[in-house]
């Protein structure tokens, strides 16, 4: 472990106690609303009103989910179907924000170009702004382009994420040392050998938060309005019209809220050991 | 011959700019069309009464959509001031709650790669379902209501006392109020600064560990290393944190204002008042940005 050679000589057994306890308590607020949202799913109707609520279920059953399946067996489509179009459109929509932040932070961070900083402060600027009222004029776009009801309706609003490029354009500020660029370009690299081969894996820690934030963010989006086709319907929506479908539905919708958290933990499992690692952060030496 | 030269260096370098653009090119049409442009539309939208029924019927009324929202409407000035009052709260306490936890996950002790998972979890179920358990203080009630805690323990921590205790300690009322209300709220705080843990996280890792061994050699404390390292190095992160939270605090859609803008756009349909009032908003939190980040350039002048 590359740890702070200074800080080891104030480190005490009391101390890392201490730091110990006051993580478990933090921790333990960090955990709850998971805990809140697993132990709900295993309530019965009658605990999921109780006021106040308890954090765990007194006689917990699986009926919540076995009300899931049957309703699921009554659906138009096989769920399947749903779950197919959420998972696809998630892995391209996430790899589009990851491929098209990088290379466009790549530019912003280390090359310089009229127009740059406008662009980038734009991008900045839109992040303050709420997503609420482009609704319509997103919908006339999306309606010239002709992509009402289309694939491309879920896809294309969804690829260029603004938070993603100033997240990456910070992190590339950070992490790449302009001279190791230098040194690739005075041996004959390329931008595209460059971008793939340096800077790419020293942002790795970045990628795979962005991963995290982004496949969370576009699993839980529904498509809204664009989407009439039951065909094309991703499973945050299909879910929500069960939900929706009346208060007797509480105990299903408390079974679906865990089922839709469970793949954005998956993904976070598969990237977390690669977001925290100890960066050796350059190659370069200070 | 000085033109050879010229030319073979401005190929080199106009080569380089072009794929530059052919770079941003994917992402600056995806923004240019599905975010900027809804953008102005929405601004243009909101000088506008509008109607829409499949197209967009434009009327022009100039700014009767701002003076309403100013001195009609009785909610949207009051709910304005609580959003900015809120977010001048959490904000500060965000920032350094994260930088704080930061640190701890920074030193080495048994069980950090498992506090490290669970630092991170907030930022997995910040969207979806968990904002909703926010919104209906369900999860606050459940805690309280745990079958752990006694009614005892509860009333013997109650926050009056405490707060009569600290100002006790001579320590200004306005201040207490302050820790108060951010340990009332501390279930929100603790569950918006994961990615900002992050941030920071990455920042203390990238310091060298040559210069706390120096340090330490000099005989500076750990206190002391902290405000002479370990802060000036990270304060490129806190620009970025203190930029995201903001935003974050803002554009939260359980934020009261997002919710009557939200309200006006599709519950109501008055599409130009919702986008004036939007405007006006925005307006607003670059206005409270740009303080902030003001506040932080002179904080880190004093370091130069």
């Amino acid at each position: 472990m590359k740890s702070k050679v200074g800080a080891k000589a104030y480190r005490s057994i009391g101390g890392n106690i201490g730091t110990f306890i006051f993580l478990l308590i933090i921790a333990l607020f960090m955990l709850l609303p998971l805990v809140f949202v697993v132990s709900s799913a295993f309530k019965p109707l009658s605990e999921l009103f109780i006021f106040p609520p308890k954090l765990f279920p007194m006689n917990p059953t699986l009926d919540n989910f076995k009300d899931l399946s049957s309703l699921l067996g009554d659906s138009w489509l096989p769920f399947s179907r749903y779950i197919f179009n959420s998972l696809a459109v998630t892995v391209i929509c996430t790899f589009g924000n990851i491929i098209f932040s990088s290379m466009a932070a790549y530019v912003l961070s280390k090359h310089d170009f009229p127009g740059k900083n406008i662009l980038f402060q734009t991008v900045v600027l839109s992040l303050l702004f709420s997503t609420v009222v482009t609704g319509i004029p997103n919908y006339i776009i999306i309606t010239k382009l002709h992509m009402i009801n289309t694939v491309w309706a879920l896809i294309l609003p969804l690829l260029p994420s603004s938070l993603g490029l100033f997240l990456m354009k910070q992190f590339m500020d950070q992490m790449i040392p302009d001279t190791l660029l230098e040194a690739a370009r005075l041996d004959g690299a390329g931008e595209n050998r460059i971008f793939f081969s340096i800077c790419l894996p020293l942002v790795k820690p970045a990628i795979m938060t962005l991963l995290i934030y982004s496949f969370q963010g576009i699993w839980n989006s529904t498509g809204g309005s664009y989407i009439f086709d039951e065909k094309l319907k991703t499973l945050p929506t299909a879910l929500n019209n069960i939900i929706t479908s009346g208060i007797s539905r509480t105990g299903v919708s408390s079974a679906v809220s865990l089922l839709l958290i469970l793949p954005p933990i998956a993904v976070f499992l598969f990237a977390q050991s690669n977001v925290l690692q100890t960066m050796a952060t350059s190659g370069m030496k200070d | 011959m000085r033109f050879v030269n010229r030319k073979s260096k401005s190929v080199l370098a106009t080569r380089r700019d072009n794929k530059g653009y052919l770079y941003v090119a994917p992402f600056a049409l995806g923004f240019i069309f599905l975010v900027l442009f809804p953008m102005i539309q929405s601004f243009i939208y909101s000088f506008n009464d509008l109607l829409f029924d499949g197209q967009v019927h434009l009327n022009f009324s100039g700014l009767a959509n701002y003076r309403r929202a100013l001195f009609e409407d009785v909610e949207y000035r009051q709910l304005l001031l609580s959003a900015v009052r809120d977010m001048a709260l959490s904000v500060p306490v965000i920032l350094v709650f994260s930088m704080i936890v930061a640190v701890f996950l920074n030193k080495n002790f048994p069980g950090r790669a498992v506090f490290q998972i669970i630092f991170f979890i907030p930022v997995i179920v910040s969207s979806g379902i968990i904002p909703e358990l926010f919104e209906n203080d369900l999860v606050r009630t459940a805690i309280v209501s745990a079958p752990t805690v006694s009614e005892e323990a509860v009333s013997s921590f109650d926050t009056s006392s405490m707060s009569a205790l600290l100002i006790s300690l001579n320590i200004p009322v306005a201040l207490v109020n302050y820790i108060m209300q951010a340990i009332g709220n501390i279930l929100e705080i603790v569950n918006s600064s994961g990615i900002q843990i992050l941030v920071f996280t990455m920042g203390l890792k990238s310091i060298s560990p040559s210069l706390y061994e120096a340090s330490s050699i000099e005989g500076a404390t750990a206190w002391e290393s902290f405000w002479k390292i370990t802060l000036p190095m990270i304060l490129p992160q806190f620009v970025v944190n203190l930029t995201y939270t903001v935003i974050d605090s803002f554009v939260n859609n359980n934020n009261e204002i997002m919710q009557s803008i939200n309200a006006y756009n599709y519950s109501r349909f008055d599409f130009g008042y919702a986008a004036s009032l939007a405007w006006m908003y925005f307006a607003i939190i670059l206005i409270i940005l740009g303080v902030f980040v003001g506040l932080v350039n002179l904080f880190s002048r004093h370091y130069k």
